[in-house]
Parts: structure tokens; sequence; C-alpha cells
């Protein structure tokens, strides 16, 4: 894993965090055209996907509705195959919430990465994906990039 | 002694006893040849096509038009038959085969893969293994307690899809790896089949192959009718005999077609009840666990919403549409 840590700041009240790019990603630039924006999204040249995205906790919800509220989502409306729930602590201490999934696209696999970490002001969403042979050759420095997080 | 068997013939129910009673003998006959000749083709159907592919005959006597044996003879050693064997099943009919092939010192035909039923026949014949509630298993042949709970457990379960063919692959493997079979498998739907006593164990296992969108779950207890059904195959049995001696002693045609007439109710009947026992057994030993991989349907109908705009950005649409 390439020791590149990318600090990202977006105006002065943006929430700040560092994320280990694994080997092979490259971060891309202008990805402030989302509602929300992402702030962070990096890709191998086969279309593996990391990014990360940074929401106002305004609503004061717990990581545990934050979870229900995801996985509702991507499960239940978009057809996704929820293959694991795990919990999981970022480096800098703060509990989160791994969710793997999985889905069928006109014949090819693909998979779905998407960790929650939920503050008391922010909630931040860490999101990774791509073809199944792709993303399976990435996934262990997937996992140690998120695993390595810091909010 | 005629009207004694006529009486018999039609307090069992044969409505045409009398008729036949009443025919002159000429048209007695032909309806002795008549009925012989249904029974020939019951016969002949029941045996399946698999001994005619073969190119063995089905155990049934020369058609009538080859009779040289006076009708009368012919027709006692039919109805004896019939009284005292059903129909050669298909594997009868392939061992027989098998024999004749060897007797004669020539290869014997390729077998043609074993159906479905033949399969479950396989498991059923003789040696149907009952799983009991214990763990403990027990054979369907043997004199063994029935008077307990027989249970029968299905499940239906509904998982939503993701590398759909592997998955169906992992669910015939535990089939298998449990001592069970694959019973039936199409492109995204499976149904196997695994001794009742792993049944818990199996379906714990596909359930973690994927996202279970349903899941139904049955327990049917088949004791009172398997009990049931024993107790009527006895009871046919015991009738079985009874007309199978008046046959041997009856000495006019009339008579022994009313009786035979019975014995061919009564041999269907038995065959009929013999097979719902062994369905019955197997249902109790086997338990059925059917898989249905699918996509889970979009919601169409109006559906509660988070007042999240982000929620609506989740998913591999926005993640990867750089």
């Amino acid at each position: 894993m390439r020791a590149l840590l990318l600090f990202t700041l977006l105006g002065a009240c943006a929430p700040s965090f560092t994320l280990p790019l694994p080997e092979r990603f490259v971060a891309l630039e202008d990805q402030d055209r989302n509602e929300p924006p992402y702030r962070l999204r990096a890709t191998t040249p086969d279309g593996v996907v990391l990014s990360v995205r940074t929401l106002d906790n305004d609503v004061d919800g717990s990581p545990a509705f934050g979870t229900e509220a995801v996985t509702r989502r991507v499960r239940d409306q978009l057809g996704y195959v929820l293959l694991a729930e795990e919990e999981l602590t970022a480096a800098s201490g703060q509990p989160g919430t791994l969710l793997r999934f999985g889905r069928d696209l006109e014949g090819h696999g693909y998979r779905y990465l998407l960790a929650l970490f939920v503050t008391k002001d922010t909630l931040y969403l860490v999101e990774a994906g791509g073809r199944d042979e792709a993303y399976a050759a990435q996934e262990e420095a997937l996992e140690a990039a998120i695993r390595s997080f810091r909010l | 002694m005629r009207a004694f068997f006529v009486f018999l013939a039609a307090s069992l129910g044969v409505g045409c006893a009398a008729s036949y009673a009443e025919a002159p003998p000429t048209t007695a006959l032909e309806r002795a040849r008549q009925a012989r000749l249904q029974q020939e083709q019951r016969l002949t159907a029941q045996a399946g096509q698999d001994a005619a592919g073969l190119g063995v005959r089905s155990g049934v006597e020369p058609p009538v038009a080859q009779l040289d044996v006076p009708l009368a003879e012919a027709e006692f050693d039919v109805a004896t038959t019939l009284a005292v064997e059903s129909a050669p099943s298909r594997r009868e009919q392939r061992r027989a085969a098998r024999r004749a092939s060897a007797a004669s010192g020539s290869a014997p035909p390729p077998a043609p893969p074993p159906s479905a039923e033949d399969q479950l026949a396989a498991r059923t014949d003789g040696d149907v293994r009952l799983a009991q509630n214990d763990g403990s298993t027990r054979t369907a042949t043997d004199a063994v307690d029935t008077s307990g709970p027989l249970l029968v457990y299905t499940a239906v379960l509904g998982l939503a899809a993701y590398r759909v063919q592997d998955k169906i692959d992992r669910v015939e493997a535990i089939a298998q790896e449990r001592g069970g079979f694959l019973a039936s498998r199409s492109m995204e739907r499976i149904v196997i089949r695994v001794p009742a006593a792993q049944f818990e164990a199996a379906l714990g296992e596909v359930q973690e192959l994927g996202d279970v969108v349903t899941r139904q779950v049955d327990v049917q207890d088949v004791g009172e009718e398997f009990r049931d059904t024993e107790t009527r195959i006895r009871t046919l049995e015991r009738m079985h005999e009874r007309l199978t001696e008046l046959l041997a002693a009856a000495d006019e045609i009339q008579a022994a077609l009313a009786v035979e007439q019975q014995l061919e109710r009564i041999t269907l009947q038995l065959e009929s009840l013999k097979g719902r026992l062994r369905f019955l057994s197997d249902q109790v030993a086997y338990s059925t666990i059917s898989v249905r991989f699918a996509e889970r349907a979009p919601q169409t109908e109006p559906s509660f919403e988070l007042p999240f705009p982000w929620l609506r950005q989740l998913g591999l649409d926005s993640l990867m549409r750089l």
C-alpha cells in the first residue's frame, strides 16, 4: 500500500479526514459535481472506485439509525444483496459499520463496500466498488485503507 | 358354487357380474378375451417403456391370438398371476434383461440413465431410511413403531441474486455433503433433498449463501395418513388372499371372471397405496429445500422515503460514474 495520505479540506467548516490511498488508485479532481459532493474519489485503471463523502449529521441520528437507513436503501430499494455487516473501528478510534453488498448486473457480479462512521456532527461515508474480478484484486488493500481511516 | 361366486362379486361391487352370469357362453368367452387383453395392456403400460427399449418382454403372457391353450385354462393362469404378483417394476425388468443377456452370452445393452422416478424408487424400495426426531434412523420395511409423529420438513427460500450460478453450485454441494441429492435445477432455482436429520443445518448453510428475501418453513405430520395407509394395505392384502383362494377353486368362467376383476381392482389399489406409502416414507426421510435466486423487484408502489437526499446517491451507479 502506498503511504500516500490525502488531506481534504473543502472550506473552513468541512470536516477533515485522512485516508491512505491504496496502490494503483489515482485520486480524481473536481469531484464536487455530485450532491452531496465527493470529498475524495479515486479509481484504478480497471474501474475499482474508492470514495469518501461527509454529511452533516443535522438530525443527530445514531449510528444504528444511519446504518439501517443505508441498508434499507441499498438492499431493499436498489436491490443489492447484503453479504455481511461488520463492526469496525477507524484508525482514529471511532466505531463504525462495514456493509458488504453484491449485485449481478447484466451477467457480471459487482461488489459494493460501504463503511459508515457517525459522529455527533458528521456522517462519514466511505464507499468502494467495482466488478468482481477487479474488486477481488483490490479487496485486501481497500479494507486496510478503510481501517486506516482517520476522522 | 356359481351362484356363490356371483353373489360374492356382486357384494364386492362388481356391477357387471350379473350380466356375465346371464350372458351366453360365447359372449362370456369374448368378454373373457377382452378382459384378458385389457389386463395385458395394463400390465404392459405399468411396466413402462424401459423394458421395451431394452428389447425384453414385459413379462406378460403371449397375445391372445397366439394362445394355443384352452381359454379357460389361460384365463385361470392370468388370474393366478395377477393374484400373486403385481406388474414387474422397471428395476425388475432391467434385472431380467441383464439375466437374459448373461444367459445368451451377449453383452448387455447400455442401461439408460435412471429417471427421477427410478432414483426415487431406489431410495424407497425396501430400505427407506426414516429419520426420527431424535436423529436416529430406521427403515420403512422394518416393523417399526409408527405411532409417533412422522414429520415432513419443507423449506422455500427466496435469496437475492449475486453470482447466482456459483451459489446454485454451492447449494447442490451442500446437499451432497449432507447425504442428500439434487431434485431439480434451473438457471435461477434449485431444489435439494437432504436427510431429515440434516434439514436444519443444511437450511442454515443455504441461507448463508445470500440475502434472504423470503423464507417459508413448513412441518407436516403425516403419521396419521401413514398409519391409515398401512392399515388399508393390510386389509386389502387379506382380501386379496381370500379372493385368490376363491379363484383357485372357481370352476366356471363367469365366476372366475368376477373374482378376477375384483382381484385386479384390489391389486391396483394395493399398488397405489404402497406407492403412497413409499412416497410418504421418502418425504419423511428426506426434507425438501427449494431455493429461488432472484433480483429484488424494483419498488414501484409508493414507499416510505427518508428525507435525506444523499441516500439516493448511494450505490454503484453514482460511485462508478466518474
